[in-house]
């Protein structure tokens, strides 16, 4: 008898043959059993600021131990790290880690946090999840980078050991998930619910690439959406494109582009929009969203000044959204 | 010229009725070959005993969450 397996860890549900693997190319079918091929075997394991992830609200100026394995459940043509997401596990050669390692990893380097990023954490999820579980035993928090791309059960197991999220919300158009991605955008937004209602600490990052998601009715809807359904005091990223891996045919995001975003977005009533992947001053910096006092300044990944006291503006007592400590 | 192309013609009409045998000869076939689905949402870490091609992999035993067992 023929013995297929149904992967209901992702929205993709694939159905694999004997000795086939996912879209991911991660889990695999041996024997009528799923099995993840990457457990244990980080491709990439770096001491990361906090503000590369980025996350601006969340233990500012903190170094994280980030790490990650091949393979990733989207095959964006503008992949950043295509070399590891969109590589065969065989093509790395890495050494077996165990997941109370990578604690002892970040506590070792002076990390507060781990992060799960680069590919895709959801598809290496059991690895993610047992990294998640001895972080926290060892009083370490835990960061998940991601597309979002995740059925409800097991990202809702998963979030219980998480303490901050960056989600990326490529677009809020379904054609261009489809034609992009290669996935789609419903369970994205899901997943973005399911963090904040979990009372994870959320930033939402846009990718602004020309011609393909620039618009300004598509920057509205994405940012009126992010307001109303996350929250005004949700941070979003705007973030500059740069010709990658199967887009090498557009050009970088002009600074322009990204300022009128922002503007957009805080139009919207968001409170905290940055500029990413480009030096911005003000793109870059937080400021109280009552009495507009700098409460942090930074310049590229670095913190200059944070004047945010016992997580209040010192000047008008407005409690700013974040974990500052 | 003339032999060339009834060559190729035979070729062509060889290659057809090939195609259309195996495709009569998999309705018949797969509707009896047994299918069944199981749907699991979560994997069984495997463990590398070395990197070749991806072929050699191997199970690992006593692994330590919930998909384990």
């Amino acid at each position: 008898m023929k013995q297929l397996v149904q992967c209901e860890l992702c929205p993709r549900n694939c159905i694999l043959d004997e000795n086939q693997k996912g879209e991911c190319r991660i889990r695999i079918n041996i024997g009528g059993k799923l099995y993840t091929v990457t457990y244990g075997h980080p491709c990439s394991i770096h001491v990361d600021p906090m503000e590369k992830k980025p996350l601006y609200h969340f233990l500012p100026a903190t170094p994280i131990l980030s790490l990650a394995t091949v393979g990733c459940n989207f095959h964006c043509k503008n992949c950043q790290n295509w070399e590891i997401s969109q590589a065969e596990p065989y093509q790395y050669e890495t050494e077996f880690t165990e997941p109370v390692e990578i604690a002892n990893l970040a506590i070792h380097h002076k990390c507060p946090s781990v992060a799960y990023t680069y590919t895709e954490p959801l598809a290496y999820y059991e690895y993610t999840y047992d990294c998640c579980k001895a972080a926290v035993e060892k009083g370490l928090k835990n960061v998940l980078v991601t597309a979002g791309y995740i059925n409800e059960e097991p990202y809702k197991q998963l979030l219980q050991f998480v303490h901050a999220a960056n989600i990326d919300l490529k677009s809020f158009s379904e054609e261009f998930y489809r034609t992009v991605c290669d996935g789609t955008l419903k369970p994205v937004l899901k997943t973005l619910e399911l963090t904040k209602k979990a009372a994870v600490e959320l930033e939402v990052t846009n990718l602004v690439i020309p011609t393909l998601n620039d618009k300004d009715e598509d920057i509205q809807k994405l940012s009126n959406w992010v307001a109303v359904n996350l929250g005004k005091d949700t941070p979003l990223h705007f973030s500059q494109f740069y010709p990658q891996y199967k887009m090498t045919h557009l050009p970088p995001t002009p600074l322009e582009t990204l300022i009128k975003a922002r503007q957009i977005a805080q139009n919207e009533g968001l409170q905290f929009v940055y500029i990413g992947n480009i030096i911005h001053r003000e793109g870059s910096n937080t400021y109280c969203p009552s009495c507009k006092t700098l409460l942090i300044e930074r310049y590229g990944f670095n913190v200059l000044t944070n004047n945010i006291v016992d997580g209040s503006c010192p000047k008008c007592r407005t409690k700013i959204y974040g974990t500052w400590k | 010229m003339q032999n060339k192309n009834l060559w190729n013609l035979e070729i062509s009409r060889g290659v057809f009725l090939n195609v259309v045998c195996a495709e009569l000869l998999g309705i018949v076939l797969i509707p009896h070959t047994k299918i069944s689905i199981v749907r699991q949402t979560y994997a069984k870490p495997l463990f590398r005993v070395k990197i070749t091609k991806g072929k050699n992999w191997k199970k690992i035993s006593g692994s330590p969450a919930l998909w384990a067992g």
